[in-house]
């Protein structure tokens, strides 16, 4: 009986400096790496675009969530007016204000103006003032009054209000007009959207105009 | 046979960690060298211009059409106070949106000292700007008396914050600001002519 010779025999160790460096990896061993790993590298697969998305997504709403800023465009209806956070806005009236004499007026420009009714449901609405949107570009205007020597007045609010019908009563707001006006350059060609953000949610309300 | 490769390899390792020493240090030193100073990640986009060069930046547009210096300052409305004033008119305006658009950022640097725009009297400070349409007004500065010496950067941009924004430069030479005995600030408006 013999000790049978084992599978394979380590190199007689003649050289010591070539024995110590391994030498190049057999293309054999490099699949087995990749095979090896091969539950770690699925799971690198799925974890990269996952942590990407929800950091991703974390600051996304960081920025936009809690319904702080408007990102939800609700068109108006067929009869041009939209149903939304407790009150009917609508249908708008818009165009150029051709007579801007006794107006402080910069040149180049043109005035145009937009009236928005606005029907709370029962209690008072709030929201931002309407903003002016050029359709092709996203280029935004606010409305402009005491900047062209409109002064303020109570009949033409630029922003929500409360006017109720019945002081002690809260659910008895009335209906009522945003009056607004913004200052664009000559060059600035329509379509644009008229915007207004209720206080609420995420959600805001859109009209088309081409004045 | 022997004896040379083992002094040899005695010399090899005495030398390896002081050449290796040496390659880190010098890479250390390199990458302090190239490495951007503190804040840079976070650092405001500078663009440079001239007085009466128009300059933009990602919400602004801006022409600074003269720089003044005075003892007394007066506004619009009649507010008056003495000193030493740096008075700098400009048209700006608003290139994509209006919301939150006012000259919310300027500051003016002279050598070490950073000063902020006057929040007194009636000024171009933090005004409102219109998108494609150009308002004019005046900033100014209160400076110590010895300040109008050497070259100043004029720095403005739209938010108070301005990491991570763009930023206008202007030099200005202060030996070159006419020193006037009084000033009237021009009135904030639309830009005329």
């Amino acid at each position: 009986m013999t000790i049978p010779a084992p599978p394979s025999s380590p190199e007689p160790a003649s050289d010591p400096d070539a024995a110590r460096s391994p030498g190049p990896v057999p293309s054999r061993d490099r699949d087995g790496w990749w095979r090896t790993n091969r539950l770690p590298l699925l799971a690198l697969l799925v974890l990269v675009p996952v942590v990407g998305i929800g950091v991703g997504w974390n600051e996304w709403f960081a920025y936009y969530g809690y319904g702080t800023r408007k990102v939800n465009a609700v068109m108006a209806a067929d009869d041009g007016t939209t149903e939304l956070n407790g009150a009917t806005w609508g249908p708008v009236r818009s165009g150029e204000i051709a007579d801007v004499s006794g107006m402080d007026m910069p040149q180049g420009t043109r005035l145009l103006a937009a009236v928005i009714p606005v029907a709370p449901d029962g209690a008072a609405v709030e929201c931002a003032a309407p903003v002016l949107v050029q359709q092709s570009t996203g280029r935004e205007w606010t409305p402009m009054r005491s900047e062209i020597g409109i002064p303020f007045n109570d009949d033409e609010p630029s922003t929500c209000i409360s006017d109720l019908a019945d002081e002690d009563d809260p659910d008895s707001a009335q209906p009522y007009s945003l009056v607004v006006a913004f200052v664009v350059p000559d060059d600035v060609e329509g379509p644009f959207w008229v915007e207004v953000d209720p206080v609420g949610d995420d959600r805001f309300v859109r009209f088309s105009i081409d004045p | 046979m022997t004896a040379p490769v083992v002094a040899e390899r005695r010399w090899t390792a005495k030398i390896l960690p002081w050449a290796m020493t040496a390659v880190l240090l010098a890479g250390a030193w390199v990458l302090n060298t190239v490495a951007l100073p503190d804040g840079a990640s976070e650092a405001s986009f500078a663009t440079r211009t001239a007085i009466g060069e128009p300059a933009a930046t990602r919400n602004l547009e801006l022409t600074v059409t003269g720089v003044r210096a005075a003892r007394t300052l007066t506004d619009a409305r009649g507010w008056s106070a003495d000193g030493t004033w740096l008075v700098v008119d400009m048209d700006a305006a608003a290139l994509q949106s209006q919301y939150a658009a006012s000259l919310g950022f300027a500051e003016l640097t002279i050598g070490d000292r950073i000063f902020g725009a006057t929040e007194r009297g009636e000024t171009f400070f933090r005004q409102r700007l219109v998108t494609g349409v150009p308002r004019s007004g005046s900033l100014a500065f209160e400076l110590p008396d010895e300040a109008l010496k050497g070259t100043a950067t004029l720095r403005l941009s739209i938010p108070s914050d301005v990491r991570y924004d763009g930023v206008i430069e202007i030099p200005i030479a202060l030996e070159d600001v006419p020193v006037e005995e009084s000033i009237v600030l021009s009135e904030t408006g639309w830009t005329r002519g």
